[in-house]
Order: C-alpha cells, then sequence, then structure tokens
C-alpha cells in the first residue's frame, strides 16, 4: 500500500456521497465546509510562504502532535514544526466542519425537491462538484502534507505530492 | 333483482326465514355487469390518493359477497350498483390532490362530475347551464371545491402525522435515525483508531507493514482492519447516500412541517381559491375548460411532497435500500469485531512494549 493507492481509493468513497446525495443534503454539507476548507487553505499558504509563522504556530502546538513525532528522529526541526502546525491545522478544520454541521443539520429545512426540477438539476451537478472537491481536497491536502510521518512510501503519484507540497521530499 | 328476490325479501321482513333463498347470489353479484365494471376501474381509483378514491377502494373491499340475508343481497346490490357507477376517474378525481404526471381518461376540471342541486353534472356541463345564473352555479362549485380542500387538508395532516414526532414517530423512522447515528459515531472512531495505526511511531508496528510475521496478532490487525475499514465505510456512505436520496422529500417535508405547518395549509387554500378563481371565470365567460387536469394540483408542488411522504413506507422496502442496509450491518459488525480485536492487540503490544 502507497499513499497514491489510498487517496485513489479515497477518491470511490467521497464521489459516492457526492453523487448521490441529494441537493439539501449537500447543501448542508457545503454550508458547513467552505469555513472550515478556507482555513484550511489560509493555513496552507500562509505555511507556503510565510515560514515564521509555521515555526511559531508550529512550536506552540507541539505538545498536541507530541505523540506522533517523536518517533521521527530523523526530521529536522522546522519540519516537526511544518508537521505539528498542519496536525494543528487539521484538527481546526475538523472542529469548524463539526461546530457548523450540527447548527446546519437541525436548522437547515432546504428547497422542496419536487419543485423547479431542470434547473435545479445543473445546480446540483455543480454542488456536488464542489463537495468533492472540498471534502476530498481537504483529506487528500492533509494526508500529502504530513506523508513525512506516514508509515507507507508515496508511490506513483509522488511527483504530484511534490509539486502540491515539496517539504522533506 | 328479480321479482321473485322482492317476494322472498317481503317475505323475510314479515318474519319468514328466507336463508336458503339467498344463497349463490354472491355469484350472481360477481357475474353482473356492475360488479365487472367496479372491478375493472378499481385498479386504477388505487392509484389516486384523493379522498372519494380511498372510500371508493375501501368500500369495495368491505363487499360482502357472501349475503345471510336477502335484506343483504338488496344491501349489496344497491352498494356494488353504486360503486361501479362512482367507480369513473371524473368522479373521484381531486384536482388538488391529483398526482401532478396524470395522464388518464380526464383531461379537463370541465369532466369532473360534481354535485349539483341535488344531481350531478359535470362542471363544463354547469358551465354552460342556461338555466341557473352565474352566482348560483359559483355557490355549487365554491362547495364542491371546498370538499376538494378538505379531502387535500387530511392528506396533508396524514402526512404530517407521519412527519411530527409529536404526533407519534414510525417504528421505521426512529430505527434509520438510530442506525445513522451509530454509523456516524462509529465511523468517526474507526477512523481515528486508523489514523493511530498509522500515525503511531512504533518501529515494529512498521516492520509488519513491511514485512508481515503471521506469527504475530499484530500482523492481521494491521492489514485486515484497513481492509475491513474501506469496505464498512463504502457500504455505510452508500447505503446513507441512497437512504437519502430515496427519502429526500420525506427528510424535507419532516424539517419544513417542524416550523411551517400554518404556511402549509394556508397554501393549500390558496390553491383552492385559485382554482375557483379560474373556474369562476370560466362560469362567467361560458368557456368550456380544456386540458388543464394537472393545472392545479398541489400534490407535490406545494411545500411538502404530500405523495412522497405516504409513500415514504414503500420506498423503505426496495430490494435495493433492504439490501443495502443489510450489507452496512454487516460490515459494521465484522468491522467492530476486528476492531476490538485491533484494539486489544495494539494495547497489549504498547503496555508491554513488545508485539504481540
Amino acid at each position: 500500500m502507497t499513499l497514491s493507492w489510498m487517496l485513489l481509493l479515497i477518491a470511490p468513497l467521497l464521489l459516492l456521497p457526492a453523487i448521490l446525495l441529494p441537493e439539501n443534503r449537500i447543501r448542508t454539507f457545503l454550508f458547513s465546509l467552505i469555513v472550515p476548507f478556507l482555513v484550511a487553505l489560509s493555513f496552507a499558504l500562509v505555511g507556503r510562504f510565510y515560514p515564521p509563522f509555521v515555526e511559531t504556530l508550529g512550536s506552540f502546538a507541539k505538545p498536541l502532535s507530541q505523540w506522533a513525532l517523536r518517533g521521527h528522529p530523523e526530521l529536522s526541526s522546522y519540519e516537526l514544526d511544518f508537521l505539528s502546525y498542519t496536525l494543528f491545522s487539521a484538527l481546526i478544520t475538523i472542529v469548524l466542519f463539526f461546530l457548523f454541521l450540527l447548527p446546519a443539520a437541525f436548522f437547515f429545512v432546504g428547497k422542496n425537491p419536487e419543485i423547479h426540477k431542470p434547473t435545479r438539476t445543473i445546480r446540483h451537478i455543480l454542488k456536488s462538484i464542489l463537495f468533492f472537491i472540498l471534502t476530498y481536497g481537504l483529506v487528500s491536502y492533509f494526508l500529502i502534507a504530513i506523508r513525512l510521518i506516514l508509515p507507507i512510501p508515496d508511490g506513483l503519484l509522488s511527483f504530484l505530492f511534490e509539486w502540491i507540497h515539496p517539504i522533506g521530499a | 333483482m328479480d321479482s321473485e328476490k322482492k317476494f322472498y325479501l317481503l317475505a323475510e321482513l314479515s318474519g319468514w326465514n328466507c336463508t336458503p333463498y339467498c344463497k349463490g347470489y354472491g355469484e350472481t353479484i360477481k357475474k353482473s355487469n356492475s360488479y365487472r365494471v367496479l372491478s375493472y376501474n378499481i385498479p386504477e381509483a388505487k392509484k389516486h390518493l384523493s379522498g372519494k378514491a380511498r372510500v371508493l377502494c375501501d368500500s369495495y373491499q368491505k363487499i360482502n359477497l357472501e349475503p345471510e340475508s336477502v335484506k343483504d343481497c338488496f344491501l349489496v346490490e344497491n352498494a356494488v350498483n353504486y360503486l361501479a357507477l362512482h367507480s369513473y376517474p371524473a368522479f373521484y378525481l381531486n384536482p388538488l390532490a391529483i398526482d401532478p404526471g396524470y395522464q388518464g381518461e380526464v383531461s379537463s376540471i370541465g369532466d369532473l362530475i360534481i354535485s349539483y342541486k341535488g344531481g350531478e353534472k359535470t362542471i363544463n356541463e354547469i358551465i354552460l347551464d342556461d338555466k341557473t345564473v352565474p352566482e348560483e352555479k359559483k355557490k355549487e362549485v365554491d362547495r364542491a371545491f371546498d370538499g376538494y380542500l378538505a379531502d387535500m387538508d387530511l392528506l396533508a395532516e396524514r402526512s404530517i402525522r407521519s412527519l411530527t414526532p409529536s404526533l407519534g414517530k414510525s417504528k421505521e423512522d426512529t430505527h434509520e435515525r438510530r442506525i445513522a447515528y451509530v454509523d456516524s459515531i462509529f465511523s468517526l472512531i474507526f477512523v481515528v483508531f486508523f489514523l493511530f495505526l498509522l500515525l503511531n511511531p512504533n518501529e515494529s508496528f512498521y516492520a509488519l507493514l513491511y514485512a508481515p510475521n503471521w506469527g504475530k496478532a499484530m500482523t492481521y490487525a494491521l492489514l485486515i482492519y484497513p481492509i475491513f475499514l474501506f469496505l464498512f465505510l463504502f457500504a455505510t456512505l452508500f447505503y446513507h447516500s441512497y437512504a437519502d436520496k430515496t427519502l429526500e422529500s420525506y427528510h424535507y417535508a419532516r424539517k419544513f412541517v417542524r416550523k411551517n405547518q400554518d404556511v402549509l395549509y394556508s397554501d393549500l387554500k390558496n390553491g383552492k381559491e385559485r382554482l375557483y378563481d379560474y373556474v369562476a371565470g370560466a362560469i362567467n365567460s361560458r368557456i368550456i375548460l380544456k386540458n388543464d387536469i394537472t393545472d392545479f394540483s398541489l400534490l407535490s408542488t406545494s411545500y411538502i411532497d404530500c405523495r412522497n411522504v405516504l409513500l415514504t413506507k414503500a420506498s423503505r422496502n426496495k430490494k435495493m435500500y433492504r439490501t443495502l442496509e443489510n450489507l452496512d450491518r454487516s460490515f459494521f459488525f465484522a468491522l467492530l469485531a476486528i476492531f476490538l480485536f485491533a484494539f486489544t492487540i495494539t494495547l497489549l503490544s504498547l503496555l508491554f512494549n513488545t508485539v504481540v
């Protein structure tokens, strides 16, 4: 098993709900995903272009991820900070997702699925694509970003991982 | 009923025991034209949710074809004749509760038959009636449409009753929700444990991944657990997504009704008013109605889809639904067993600092 295969196997898992879920449910998930996705994206961009922030936040969050990082003496200090930073941002993303999901699932009513069917079909397709991009994008990004501490090799998509996240390659 | 039977009826009412004379009368009724017409029309009536269609089907079910007295024979025959006459769609269709995709023999609201001045007439006949003033015609039509509205209100009430917890949540609904909660919580636990296995920096664990040692229980845990986790996630996502898709109208309606019951009923009332205005306009201008039978349907285009809500139970009994549910349950219990095994092995390995 390689990371590439793992990501390829995760794709159909997330494609299933993207294709099958009704529009109202997709909207609920999109509502819950947008903010966590933007937060994760901000973390990723800041991490990419502003290393001092990674070092500061990574050091701050290290106690949280210590259990996963302690067995990797081969990693440099910056790499450890970065991994700690990534795990922390993953945790924030998951917490934010659930924080938004609970009220959305309870209060969001949606639209009558039986009306305006033709126009809503197109919107449904677009929302399904967005749902897949957001969910698969987040899962893939975090797995690629922490691949240094995963016990499996990168595999056939390593060039892509290198492009997405060059650290520690 | 022939004159002989009329004689026996009279005799029975006078106190004579005429039971032997009504034996086999059920077969005579079955062979009658009225019964044949009724039996032919019932399958079509079953497709409709209007109150009159339901009454017709219920009455058909209750016909007693083994009368025990001559009086019963008389009553059954009259009931069959009456039902046969009213078993045509024009009698029982409700333009507010009609299936929006209906393409049957009645193509216009004008073809519907309503009570009118003690008799029965089609709306188009009422429109063209020269002997009555328009105001009186409108009054009769309005009274008939009030009946349609009451029928639709009843349909909505039945839908709401199946949706609102305070009015009694169905067993299937509770069961489905329980499965959803259990699956969500355990999926999270299973995935977190998988991530723990993946991220736990234990060289001995990693070594087993690359060089499996089949004498160690941990090898099985590390290799089998991810496979079953994938299969379970696939099954559970498939099942819950499919269930959501199948019961989409039901879930939407349940959320909608939680806050908007009044809006629903006022929408039905507005629908009836629109129908009345439409027909009143036709009465004023004496234009007969054509091809508009589904134009005022409130069954699906209203705030909730009453038809789909009422058919939820049938959707849950679909073969695909049941298969996916069973698949989800099977993988859940299989993974739970493997999880408990893997969790114990991992715990022991970590506690004793050696691979079990």
